[in-house]
Parts: structure tokens; C-alpha cells; sequence
């Protein structure tokens, strides 16, 4: 047996150091953070994701950043990220019966292009294809699925035979009856087109909206107003007409103002280096098919000239969000009267510098970070949009670790919902 | 018996056996014979499975044992290393051990069919020192030593390849003492060498292997009370052109 | 059983100077790095501390880890390098060289994959105690480190941390097991694969050499085509999700390490010439 003290030596060495390390490494030495609810409903953290930075700091040497996705379940580290379990949730799935989930299954995209109800949930894609030399051939590609039976239909129908537009957008897919409209921005305008079910396309509406000439000094801007829940059945699409006038005020960077700093409030303009003067909201409405004004509001100040602008309508309003490190402002129009109601908090009665928004589901997300240096406490501060209501609060546990020397901070970027 | 039958092998696109059959018995010593390249090393390879065959079967006391018949059954290969015990042209041992390292291993890993005790007999008669590194040994004690790791192994048969070749004419002797006495006694052997002079009296049975197949196979004893020839002179006969 | 343990053993035996030297190699470079930054790093302090305007700022392991990462990588390449040239060597040896022990492995009185287990076993354990040893000079060398530099500089640092700061430990000693399992997990298949086509090339020639060829660019293209595949989100295009694709592409490997084995201990039965 001596003489076969090397090999067993070396595996016996081989065995302990690998089995002491598979052990030591799979009980991560870096602190587990997790997101709760402190007051409010559970479920407002429902598909949330913080993304993060670790830092560890030495005395004044910062070492060693991992990033970190925080969640209520727990912290996962960049590393220990695993290939073998399901990662990206589809958003849709939390509304689906579990055996409905198939239909999710190599959808690209997401909420937009999805209508769902109780009876029925249908996928709609455009396709385009070379026609002719300059000319293009727009198809749309719907799926079907009865929700109570699970019988599936596909529809290929040619929506425009040949047009100049390159990439026509689908923003989005409603029923009514027994027919199905999608909203297609194309050529520069809006335009619904209705299908059967069977897939004849029926009719086409040209959207156009009222807008005379733009006045001296000024140029405008579209937008379709995001919605709160993208895929509902809905009567609706909301879209947003923004004029910008010259500058008002100093240009500065653009960055937004970060949670590790506070910086003076700056605005951003619009690439032209132009100031928000006005918002017009429009309606398009699918029953009468046509479109209908709502109500404008006007920028009152430096932060609503311009600045990073996030909107969501919801069934009532339509919401335009404002923010800086200091303050921040909502103001929503109504969709039923087109009155405009603001509302708004600052940083102290957010309890610190307003890092991050996030607008999701009808409710505005706010992280607010007090403090500099090493001492950061993160606030989540969560508002209805409609009611202008504080619904909860969120933050994060534990929030410094410290051991010995070295303190972990976990720095947030940002609240995605996935 | 080993009964070898219609060995075939190619290589490359020349054949070098074309259907060699022919068979030994325990207690006897046969010698197949054969110019240089004929494949008389090849037949040994083969029967201990050292080469993979074409074609053709190799039985050992009623056991088919060719690898591409038999390559699948789970004991073949101690079968046949406990039957047949092959003594290569070259010493097959690394060149760093010691002789007495090289029997160590051999009573390591051979239990049961390696006998120290004749080992030691023949490392006397031989006069080889054990502490002796096989690097370092003259051809001639080298090709004394890997008949010991041969002989040794307690197998009812025995291939030896080329025993004689470019050994010194007193080792040479050495070796050709092994045939007489007991070392050998009861089994069967099958020896491929160039030097017929030095074992024509032991010979048993002869096989003369030419152009791939054997060209004659014969009791030598039979051979020169019916026709009067010695083995020399059958094979002047067989290879002469 | 007995038999193959003495056989690995064997093994593990015939190559232990080599092994020794790539563990003095890699001890001596990297506790000998650590030792002279640490002397360096002490006598900067001190030379501060004299200084009262300059308070010199806090040290760990960290530093002299982060910022030599090629001279701590560098034997660790070497041993690397070394062990993927023994998947060849190990077999080819005993073809050429003066002793052709070919043949007396193959007449060993037990199954011949044996052979092909006691070489891959010994591989395996010249690997892992590469490993037990780069963790334990880890260890070695923060102590020494925090032997040398003056304790009021002195900050605490984790085996964790140690190990991010080199590519080179990070691939090697993954903190999370599901990429170590899946790391080794494809380098032994990888070996798996190269022994058996050393095990065909050296069936009878010309067929061998064939064989051997068309094997290892079957197989290199089907394993590097699941890293692309991955790499290239393929799973879109099936429309499934990507973490099922990663156990249908780790279901590839498994298979093709079990089909590698099966084909070598076949090779070894049938095909294999001296």
C-alpha cells in the first residue's frame, strides 16, 4: 500500500479541493439583497427587476463591481447567472392559463402587438416584401387563439399591395365584433385597417390628424401615447402632438441626473435644441372611427420644456411625467373632459434625490436615494397615476453590508418589469 | 490447439496474408518460417490481437478469439492472456524501470498466471542481476530478460517472435537451451525465426509461409522418415525460385 | 477493480516529475510575485509613513492580483499547455519512444478499457490536484501578503474576490456550480473526444488515419456549432426558450461524450494496432 502513497495522496487532494470549493463556491459570499414591499399591495413588485452594481469598497479603494439583478425572491450576480433555468417571463403569462402558454412560445414582440380579452387572445406581425422597384408589399400575419376551446387560427392577409413605406410599425390590435383592426403607422401617417376573422381585409381608415401649418419658430413633433396595458382591449389610441420652440434656457448635458449625484437641474431639448412649448392630445377613436381632440397643456416651466418626458394613458388619463433630481411632476388630462390636473412631490417628501422613474401598469415607480458617501437608503416610492394616490412603498433589505473594513454597496440603476 | 484459419490482411492496398491457415498443438514446438516480409510476425500479432485482421478466425482450444469476430465479448482479452503468452521482438517495458520492477509488475498485474518462483530460476540461469535498469542492458541480456517476462507466465501456449535475431552467438545458445528444458515442457509453442540452424533439431512441426498463404505444412519428424529431407532442404525447395 | 486502480496508479506514476515540476513552477512564480510586490509595497509605506503629509491609502492581496495578472496567469498556461499536450502524449507514447508499452497494455489480463478509464483517471487527477493546489496557493498567498505589508494598511480580501480578478481563475474556478460542472463538464468531453480519435488513428493504416480525421472534424463541428447556435440565439428561430435549448445543447454533449467512450473502447476491442 506504501508504494501507492502518491496517487493516493494527489486524488485524495484532487477529491478534497474540488469538493471543499464546489461547496465554498456554491454558497455565495456576496450579501443577497432582495426588494420588499414595506406598505402597499405585494404584488406591486410583481415582475420587477432592480439592476444593480455591487461595489465593494476598501477604505477609499472601490474593488470589484458585479452586477446584480435584485428581485423580491432574491439577488442574482452576473456570474451565477444560470443558463438552465427560464429567465425572461413573458409579461403576458401572469394573465394566461398555464396551458394557454404555448401561444407565447417565438412571439417576438411583445405587448404591443398582442390583444387580449376573455374570449380570445390574437398576435398580429407585418411582413414586407419587394414588389416592384421602389415598391413594397405589406402583409399581415395574425395568430388566433380561442381561449376556451384552444382551437388556433392563422391569418396572411396583403394589406397594401405596394407602398414606399419600408418598415410600417403595428402599434396595435383591437377587436370589435367579429372583426379585428390594427393600427398601423405607415407613410408617414396613421392608418386602421379592419380584417374578419376569416382575414378580408374589409376596410381602411386614413387617420389624419386636424393640424394646420406649423406656426414661425416652431416644428412639431408625433408620438403615440404609451399605454398602461398594451395588449387590453381598449377603444382608444392616444396620440400626442408636441411643438417645441426655440431655446429658452442654457443647453447642458444631457445625461439625467444619476443617483450618485445631485446635480442642478438642467433641461434637456429636443434634438434641434428646441424647448417643449405645448402637448396637444388626440384621440383616435375605433368606434367612430375617426379622430377627436382631448385637451393641451402647456410647459409651465424650465423642467416641462423639455427634460426626459415619460407618458402613459391609462382608461381615464393620459399622463405626462416630469422629473429631476429634485422634483417630480405629473401632470394627466382627462380623457372623458380634456381638464389637466397636476400633481407632483419633491425629494424630501420622497425621502431623497430622485434617481430613477419608471412608469408600469398605471403607476409611477419612484427610487429615490438618500445620502452620499457610503450611506445610501434606497426608497421606493410607488403612485396611481389616475388617483394620484401614494399605493406603496418599497425598498430594500439589507441595505449597507459591512464586514470589517469592507463595505458592499449595492448602487441601483434602474427598475425594469419584465 | 490454436487453429488459425484463412487469415486475411491488407495493408494498405497490398495483401500480405491471403488466407494463411494452419494449426499448433500444446507439447509441440512449431515454427513457421517465411522470407523477410512475408508476415510471419503479423500471424503472432494477430493471434494475440495485437493487429486487427480482414478476415479469417482464430480459435484458441475451441475459443474463436479473432477481434473482429469476438471484439464485443467482455473477458476476451484475459482470456486470451491467460492462454497464449506473446514474447515480441522487443522488449516491452519502460525503459527507466528496473528488473526487479519489471517483475513486480508483472506479478501485479498477472495474479495467478505469473509464477515468481520460475521467474527467479530463470533470472539465475540467465545470470541477471535485478537492480539492473533495462535501459542499460546489451541485446543479449535484453532478449534473456523478455523471455523471462514470457516464460514465466504459466500459459498452456507461447509465441516468441524472432527470439534469435542480432543476438551474440553465447546468449544465443542461452536461449536455445530454454527449448530442452522444463521451461517449455507441455506447452505449445509457435516460433517465427531466420535462424533454423540453432532449433532445426527441436522443431516439431514446420509452416512455410510464401506469397501470402502457406505454401507447405509438415511433421518434420514425418518429413524425414518418409522423404529423407531435413527442414533446410524443404525450404531451399519452398523459396528457391 | 483492484487491477484498474494499480493501472491508474501506473500512470499517475510514469508522469509524476512532470507533475511536480508544473506544481514547483507555478508555487514558486506566484508566491515568489507575491513575496517581492509585498517587500516593494512595504517599503513604499514605510517610506510614506515617514512622510506626515502623505497618508498612504489601504492594500489588500487585491493589488498585486489585479495588476499582474499575466505573471500570476503565466505558469498557470504553462500547466495548461502541458496537460492538453499529455491527452496526446499519453497515448502516443506508447507507440514511440524505445519501449512500445503498447504492447503490454494491450496483453494485460483484464478488459482493455481499462486502459482507456486508468488514462483518463490519471488525467483527471493531475488536473484536480492542479486545481486543489492553485486554490491552496490562493491561500498561501494572501497570508504571505498580509504577512509582509504592515497591518495598518491592511485590508481584508475574499478568496471570491482573488479569483475575479484574473480571466485565467475565473474560467478555471467558476463561483457559481453550475459553470463549473458545465465548464469541466465540456473540457473532459472534449478529452473524451481526443482520446478517441488518437485511439482511430492508430487502427491499421490507411483506414486509420481516416477515420481518425473524419471523427474529429465531425465532432469538432457538431460541438462548436452548439456553442454558435447558442452564441447565435438560434432557439429564436425554433421558437423555443433559450434555457431549453441550453439543455437540449448540453444533452448533445452528454451524448457525444457517452458515443466518444463507446467508439473508443471499440476502437481499443477491434480496431487498434501495433
Amino acid at each position: 500500500m506504501k508504494r501507492y502513497l502518491l496517487s493516493i495522496l494527489l486524488a485524495a487532494a484532487a477529491l478534497v479541493g474540488i469538493g471543499s470549493y464546489c461547496v465554498y463556491g456554491a454558497m455565495n459570499p456576496y450579501p443577497d439583497f432582495r426588494m420588499v414591499v414595506r406598505e402597499g399591495d405585494e404584488n406591486l413588485l410583481d415582475g420587477a427587476i432592480f439592476g444593480g452594481t455591487l461595489v465593494r469598497e476598501y477604505g477609499s479603494w472601490k474593488y470589484g463591481r458585479y452586477y446584480a439583478e435584485v428581485t423580491t425572491e432574491g439577488t442574482e450576480y452576473e456570474f451565477e447567472r444560470s443558463l438552465f433555468k427560464k429567465r425572461n417571463r413573458h409579461p403576458l403569462e401572469a394573465e394566461l392559463a398555464p396551458d394557454a402558454h404555448a401561444f407565447l412560445r417565438g412571439k417576438r414582440h411583445h405587448a404591443v402587438n398582442f390583444y387580449l380579452d376573455d374570449r380570445m387572445i390574437v398576435y398580429g406581425e407585418l411582413d414586407t416584401r419587394q414588389a416592384g422597384e421602389l415598391e413594397r408589399e405589406v402583409t399581415a400575419m395574425l395568430e388566433m387563439m380561442d381561449l376556451a376551446t384552444g382551437k388556433r387560427t392563422d391569418i396572411r392577409t396583403v394589406l397594401e399591395a405596394g407602398t414606399r413605406e419600408r418598415s410600417p410599425y403595428l402599434a396595435d390590435v383591437q377587436r370589435f365584433g367579429d372583426e379585428l383592426h390594427l393600427f398601423i403607422e405607415m407613410e408617414n401617417q396613421y392608418r386602421v385597417y379592419v380584417l374578419t376573422f376569416e382575414g378580408r381585409l374589409v376596410r381602411k381608415v386614413d387617420v389624419q390628424l386636424p393640424l394646420g401649418p406649423e406656426e414661425e419658430g416652431t416644428h412639431r413633433r408625433v408620438w403615440l401615447a404609451s399605454n398602461h396595458r398594451p395588449h387590453a382591449a381598449k377603444g382608444v389610441v392616444g396620440i400626442q402632438v408636441m411643438t417645441y420652440g426655440r431655446k429658452t434656457a442654457q443647453p447642458t448635458s444631457p445625461m439625467p441626473a444619476d443617483i450618485y449625484g445631485d446635480e442642478a437641474a438642467n433641461f434637456v431639448i429636443d434634438t434641434n435644441g428646441d424647448a417643449l412649448s405645448r402637448v396637444d392630445l388626440y384621440v383616435y377613436d375605433y368606434a367612430e372611427e375617426r379622430i377627436r381632440p382631448v385637451g393641451t397643456l402647456h410647459a409651465e416651466d424650465a423642467l416641462e420644456a423639455g427634460r426626459s418626458i415619460s407618458n402613459q394613458m391609462t382608461d381615464t388619463h393620459h399622463h405626462l411625467v416630469w422629473h429631476d433630481s429634485n422634483q417630480l411632476r405629473i401632470k394627466q388630462i382627462s380623457l372623458s373632459d380634456g381638464s389637466v390636473r397636476t400633481s407632483g412631490w419633491t425629494a424630501d417628501q420622497l425621502g431623497g434625490s430622485i434617481g430613477y422613474v419608471t412608469l408600469h401598469d398605471g403607476k409611477v415607480y419612484v427610487l429615490a436615494v438618500d445620502g452620499n458617501g457610503y450611506e445610501k437608503h434606497f426608497a421606493v416610492n410607488i403612485f396611481d397615476l389616475d388617483s394620484s394616490a401614494m399605493v406603496g412603498k418599497a425598498g430594500i433589505e439589507p441595505t449597507i453590508v459591512t464586514v470589517g473594513d469592507v463595505s458592499e454597496t449595492l448602487y441601483l440603476h434602474g427598475l425594469v418589469f419584465r | 490447439m490454436i487453429e488459425v484459419r484463412d487469415l486475411r490482411l491488407r495493408y494498405f492496398r497490398k495483401p500480405v496474408l491471403k488466407g494463411v491457415s494452419f494449426t499448433m498443438e500444446k507439447g509441440q514446438i512449431t515454427c513457421l518460417a517465411g522470407l523477410n516480409g512475408a508476415g510471419k510476425s503479423t500471424v503472432l500479432k494477430a493471434i494475440m490481437g495485437l493487429v486487427p485482421l480482414d478476415g479469417g478466425s482464430i480459435r484458441i482450444d475451441g475459443t474463436e478469439t479473432a477481434l473482429h469476430l469476438a471484439g464485443n465479448r467482455r473477458d476476451l482479452n484475459r482470456f486470451r492472456v491467460q492462454h497464449v503468452s506473446y514474447i515480441p521482438d522487443r522488449l516491452a517495458m519502460p525503459p527507466s524501470m528496473k528488473l526487479w520492477e519489471a517483475l513486480r509488475f508483472m506479478d501485479d498485474f498477472y495474479p495467478g498466471i505469473w509464477n515468481g518462483g520460475k521467474a527467479k530460476e530463470m533470472m539465475t540461469f540467465f545470470g541477471l542481476g535485478e537492480r539492473e535498469r533495462i535501459a542499460n542492458l546489451s541485446k543479449g541480456n535484453a532478449a534473456k530478460f523478455n523471455l523471462v517476462l514470457g516464460l514465466a507466465l504459466d500459459t498452456p501456449y507461447v509465441l516468441m517472435d524472432e527470439p534469435f535475431s542480432g543476438i551474440d552467438l553465447f546468449s544465443r545458445e542461452a536461449i536455445a537451451e530454454v527449448f530442452s528444458n522444463s521451461w517449455l515442457e507441455d506447452r505449445g509453442v509457435l516460433i517465427t525465426t531466420h535462424e533454423i540452424q540453432e532449433v532445426e533439431h527441436l522443431i516439431d512441426k514446420m509452416v512455410m509461409l510464401k506469397d501470402g498463404v502457406v505454401a507447405m505444412a509438415f511433421d518434420s519428424e514425418e518429413m524425414r522418415l518418409a522423404e529423407n529431407k531435413s527442414i533446410i532442404d524443404v525450404m531451399r525447395e519452398v523459396y528457391r525460385p | 477493480m483492484k487491477a484498474l486502480l494499480k493501472l491508474i496508479h501506473f500512470e499517475i506514476h510514469r508522469f509524476r516529475y512532470i507533475l511536480f515540476g508544473l506544481m514547483g513552477l507555478t508555487a514558486l512564480v506566484q508566491i515568489g510575485a507575491t513575496v517581492l510586490i509585498a517587500i516593494g509595497d512595504r517599503m513604499e509605506r514605510l517610506a510614506e509613513y515617514a512622510n506626515p503629509e502623505v497618508v498612504p491609502g489601504p492594500v489588500s492581496v487585491l493589488e498585486p492580483l489585479a495588476n499582474n495578472r499575466g505573471l500570476y496567469g503565466f505558469p498557470v498556461l504553462i500547466c495548461i499547455v502541458t496537460l492538453l499536450l499529455y491527452v496526446f502524449l499519453i497515448w502516443y507514447r506508447e507507440w514511440f519512444g524505445k519501449s512500445t508499452l503498447i504492447y503490454r497494455l494491450l496483453m494485460l489480463p483484464m478488459p482493455r478499457r481499462n486502459v482507456y478509464l486508468a488514462k483518463l483517471a490519471a488525467l483527471l487527477v493531475f488536473i484536480g490536484s492542479l486545481l486543489a493546489l492553485q486554490l491552496v496557493l490562493l491561500l498561501v498567498i494572501r497570508a504571505v501578503f498580509n504577512a509582509i505589508v504592515p497591518d495598518e494598511y491592511l485590508v481584508a480580501a475574499s478568496l471570491a474576490d482573488m479569483i475575479n480578478t484574473n480571466e485565467v481563475f475565473q474560467i478555471l474556478l467558476p463561483l457559481s456550480l453550475e459553470f463549473f460542472v458545465l465548464f469541466y463538464g465540456m473540457g473532459i468531453t472534449c478529452v473524451l473526444v481526443l482520446f478517441t480519435a488518437v485511439l482511430l488513428e492508430r487502427g491499421r493504416r490507411p483506414r486509420g488515419t481516416f477515420l481518425a480525421a473524419a471523427y474529429a472534424a465531425g465532432m469538432t463541428v457538431l460541438l462548436v456549432g452548439t456553442i454558435v447556435a447558442r452564441a447565435a440565439s438560434l432557439h429564436e428561430w425554433l421558437h423555443l426558450y433559450a434555457y431549453e435549448f441550453t439543455w437540449i445543447l448540453a444533452g448533445i454533449w452528454v451524448i457525444a461524450a457517452a458515443f466518444a467512450v463507446w467508439l473508443g473502447f471499440r476502437a481499443l476491442n477491434r480496431t487498434v494496432s501495433v
